[in-house]
């Protein structure tokens, strides 16, 4: 009895919220519309599923940025077909065989044999193939951020540099511009975790830039204005339509369906160098996890 | 059934292509050249809804006559789609499987799997004609080189459907193109479609 008086009490509360809510519910109001769209969306880019090398260079001006140390790793893959992507770390210190040098630091290949070169060692490494590879310096890199009207990032731990950002990037959600974008993917400083963890801060720099483009791909020219602010600044022989394709592939990835990992390692010291020792069966576990639809599930 | 206000014909398409090319004018929203109009395949009784072709927002220098041509070519494209896909053949209409003309075929593949939206496979077996109401395509292009190399199609359509469905359409959303061996081809899309 005392559930139904309970039961008979809530509905009338919930008619009296309705009549509190929707004042005069007899006149039909024409001040609001709420229609269902369905969507779809889908690009067609050959392979459906595209594997970039993603290199920071810090080429000072007039050196050639391909014959200088990558600085920053990422082999990203992003699949066309479910707008799935993932982005898997390198830190660039890690000891492995560069063809027809033996072993060395993994961004010396791109020293001794250019995007080539590096972009099948980290591919040896990882077990995929990049399908491009892109070297940006940074100059550039905080132009085109800028471009785009900064990005947000989820920073877990505070940090600074006193060279970089002497003021540093509080822990939470932050908004970078082109200079603070560049800082906080370059900084290791007072890292804990060294160049594993500024490789993770380049995954947060990524996944911004991405939800950027994701974020602003429908306003007219947005995306045409990106291609040619690359071509400016890159060294491709892609041709323009590509790169829009490209461009677009990018447009299309899901931010919540991209997943990020980082080679882990230990730290070595080879001829009184410190270097990374990467975990290999975990780099290749990484490959074979991502290689059919871009998706990490664990790291 | 045909459709009442529009029919799917070669000619149709040819017209458009042939009239453009003639010299209408490319238009832009950056610049006061009007609109270029594509001719309809009259219907006697009720004038003709014309598809808006003009040009958006221009990426990249583009001489004149280069505009007409994507203005052109692109309309073709895709009025060849809309036509295929949701104003034209014999309603009430079971198949769809030539609805995209103009793109890849990858892109068709994807569109075939998005049916219900990319084309009026939806309501293709309840209804008896389609009228359209509203037909408007905006062209942003990508030009280097004083080429275009490729465009964003902003389309907007809407129509009205007769027979056991009746109701006001509304596709709306962006394809993209670039120039391929056989021409501007559609290789990716984002649209919307509902009830207006």
């Amino acid at each position: 009895m005392l559930r139904r008086i309970l039961r008979l009490g809530a509905i009338a509360l919930s008619f009296l919220v309705l009549a509190v809510v929707v004042p005069d519910s007899a006149v039909k109001s024409t001040e609001f519309t709420l229609v269902k769209l369905d969507r779809a969306d889908g690009v067609d880019v050959d392979p459906n599923l595209i594997w970039i090398l993603a290199v920071g260079s810090d080429a000072r001006p007039g050196e050639d940025m391909h014959r200088v140390r990558g600085d920053a790793l990422q082999l990203v893959g992003m699949d066309t077909r479910t707008g799935a992507a993932t982005a898997i770390g390198i830190p660039r210190d890690s000891w492995v065989p560069v063809s027809g040098h033996g072993y060395d630091k993994i961004n010396a290949a791109l020293y001794y044999g250019g995007p080539q070169l590096l972009g099948e060692t980290v591919g040896n490494l990882v077990g995929i193939q990049p399908d491009y590879v892109f070297v940006s310096r940074f100059k550039y890199f905080q132009a085109m951020i800028d471009e785009i009207g900064g990005i947000t990032v989820r920073n877990p731990v505070a940090f600074d540099d006193p060279y970089l950002k002497a003021k540093g990037f509080p822990a939470g959600k932050i908004h970078l511009g082109g200079y603070d974008a560049m800082a906080f993917a370059r900084i290791r400083h007072n890292l804990i975790r060294g160049d594993f963890d500024r490789s993770a801060n380049q995954q947060r720099v990524l996944r911004g830039i991405q939800a950027r483009i994701h974020e602003r791909a429908a306003a007219p020219g947005f995306i045409d204005r990106g291609v040619l602010t690359v071509m400016q600044h890159l060294s491709t022989n892609l041709s323009p339509a590509e790169l829009y394709k490209l461009a677009q592939a990018v447009a299309h990835v899901e931010p919540g369906k991209v997943t990020t990992c980082v080679v882990q390692g230990s730290i070595g010291n080879v001829g009184g160098a410190s270097v990374v020792l990467p975990f290999t069966e975990q780099a290749r576990s990484y490959g074979d996890q991502a290689r059919k639809d871009a998706t990490i599930e664990r790291c | 059934m045909r459709s009442t206000a529009r029919r799917v014909t070669g000619a149709t398409v040819l017209a458009l292509v042939l009239t453009l090319a003639a010299g209408a004018c490319s238009g832009s929203e950056d610049s006061p050249d009007e609109p270029a109009a594509v001719p309809p395949s009259a219907t006697p009784a009720e004038p003709p809804v014309e598809t808006k072709v003009l040009v958006g927002k221009l990426t990249g220098r583009l001489p004149k006559a280069e505009r007409v041509k994507v203005v052109t070519e692109i309309g073709a494209v895709v009025e060849g789609w809309t036509q295929a896909a949701y104003v034209g053949g014999d309603y009430p209409r079971r198949d769809f499987a030539d609805s995209w003309p103009g793109f890849t075929a990858g892109a068709r593949a994807l569109a075939r799997k998005d049916q219900a939206l990319m084309s009026n496979q939806d309501v293709g077996t309840r209804i008896d004609g389609v009228e359209v109401r509203r037909s408007r395509v905006v062209l942003d292009v990508l030009s280097v080189e004083q080429l275009a190399r490729a465009v964003t199609a902003r389309v907007l359509l809407e129509f009205r459907t007769t027979g056991s469905v009746e109701k006001k359409v509304r596709v709306q959303g962006r394809l993209y193109l670039t120039h391929e061996d056989a021409g501007w081809q559609v290789f990716g899309y984002d649209m919307t479609k509902g009830a207006v």
